[in-house]
This record gives C-alpha cells, structure tokens and sequence, in this order.
C-alpha cells in the first residue's frame, strides 16, 4: 500500500513530504509513548500518534519510518513540521481517531 | 510542585518566594481540565492548614495533565523566576525519557532528576553533559527523605541553590 492510499484511506492531509507519497510502507505502529516506539516499531512502518513533541521527527529518523500519521484531530507543533521540512520525514494529520484511522488501514491491507 | 505536562512528562518546579509559587499554582489550575476528584478511586485531595489540620478538600482532580507543553511549561516558570527539571527521569512512565525518548536538544535542560531505584552510574555515562540529582520521588509520608541528594552552600539561600544547580563558585550538587 503505498502512502498515497494511506492518505485518501484515513482522509488524511498532507503536511509534509507530498513528493514521497508514491513510496510504499510496511505495516503500521501505534503508540504515544516515544520510547516504546525506539524500542519496537520497525523501519517502513507507519506511525500513528496524538503526541506531537518534535521529537517525533527524530525518532521517525532513527528508525526510518515511512510516516508519522497524528491522529484525532491533533496538529502537529510549529517546530515538529518545521523539523520535518527539514529532514523530509512525511507528516500526515487526520481528523479520524486513533482508533477509526488503525481500524480503515488495517481492513484496506487485508 | 511536580506538574505534568501536555506530553504526560512530570517536572519539578522551584521558586524562590511564596508569591511566584502562587502564581504558577494559578496558571496550573487555568489549564487543569475540569474534571472532578472521584475520591473513592483516587483518594481525598486534603487541603491542610500550618498546623496540619484538614482545612478544606480540592475539587477539580490534580493528577490529570495541564494543557501546556513542555516548552511552553519551562518557559513559563522561568518568567516567574523559578528552576524547573524534569523528575525521575529513570522510571518507565511520566519521564521524560518514557514519553520523548530522549531530552529535546532546543531546551537547554542541564538539571534532571533521577529516582532512588536509577542506576546511578549507567545513566551519568548515558547521559554526560546534564547534572544529575537524586530524589525519593515520595508518593508517601514515610518515603520523604529517603535517597537524599547533598548540597554544598555557603548559606542556606536561593542564590546559593542555583550555584550548586549549576556547579558555580565551588558550590555543588552531590548525588550518591
């Protein structure tokens, strides 16, 4: 599935890295605790959270994540997408919960 | 007061007068959630007068997150003139470490506190360039004053406490 999917699967916006969105990932992690996500989340996948810290950019970095998705309506801070301009990490919003937004991706890879 | 930030990390808050203390107790409350203590399942939240009798009980629920992040919470005790730090950075829920992973390199963090249960050694290797103090993190009366950190001050002052803090004028912070 590639992220482009992703985005029309949860009506996602785009809110950095429009030109990866023909790139495909792997499976999907949830979690809002960062150091979780260090410890078990794998490279391709996408990343689905309400914490919106710019850490978020670096740990997406660390791992190689394919995305980070913030769900529920929560936007991420100026310095997270200024950070992720920055290192073209793909940052996606939807207004899905976390719940809906795991729940429409998980049917669209069956 | 330990405040719990936006991104569930809990900070200790330092003042040197009673009045600023207030004052940050006022902007914690402005952006506290208003949701009820269910004494039944969090406890009673007393409030105690000097002499230690119960004076009143507080209403609004105090464990729950403020609505301001990290950054806008550290910035806000230092305008009051206050020192901030994270607590326990060691335990696996409400640290800093737990919720971001690592310190956020934008914050100019040099003090974080560890609990008596850290592995004192490994994290002054893990984490070199940041002092470390250690704390009893007591969610009981009988644990207040377990694990103790040393200060040594020329005098038992606020000026003399941000020296140690900062390692200034051979004043120290000495964690064992």
């Amino acid at each position: 599935m590639t992220l482009k999917e992703l985005v029309d699967c949860i009506e996602g916006v785009v809110v950095n890295g429009q030109e990866r969105l023909e790139e495909k990932f792997d499976g999907v992690f949830i979690s809002d605790l960062l150091s979780d996500v260090m410890g078990h989340a794998h490279e391709g996948n996408v990343w689905l959270t309400i914490q919106t810290h710019n850490n978020v950019v670096a740990v997406a970095l660390l791992l190689n994540l394919a995305a980070i998705v913030f769900t529920a309506g929560n936007a991420p801070d100026a310095a997270t997408i200024e950070k992720g301009k920055e290192e073209g990490v793909v940052l996606l919003a939807t207004k899905l919960s976390t719940f809906e937004a795991a729940g429409r991706i998980y049917q669209k890879l069956q | 007061m330990e405040v719990q930030t936006k991104e569930e990390i809990h900070l200790i808050c330092l003042f040197p007068e009673l009045e600023p203390a207030m004052e940050w107790g006022r902007i914690v409350r402005q952006h506290l959630p208003p949701v009820k203590n269910r004494p039944d399942y969090f406890g009673p939240q007393q409030i105690l007068s000097a002499t230690g009798e119960i004076a009143g009980e507080e209403p609004i629920l105090l464990l729950n997150s403020i609505s301001l992040s990290l950054e806008a919470t550290i910035k806000a005790v230092h305008k009051l003139g206050g020192v901030i730090y994270p607590a326990h950075i060691d335990r696996p829920s409400f640290s800093i470490l737990s919720q971001l992973g690592f310190p956020p390199s934008n914050l100019e963090l040099r003090l974080l506190e560890v609990s008596g249960r850290a592995d004192l050694p490994r994290l002054t290797a893990e984490l070199a360039g940041y002092s470390l103090i250690r704390a009893s993190d007591a969610h009981f009366l009988p644990e207040v004053g377990s694990h103790p950190s040393y200060l040594k001050l020329a005098a038992p002052r606020w000026e003399e406490l941000i020296y140690a803090f900062n390692g200034l004028y051979h004043r120290l912070l000495i964690t064992n």
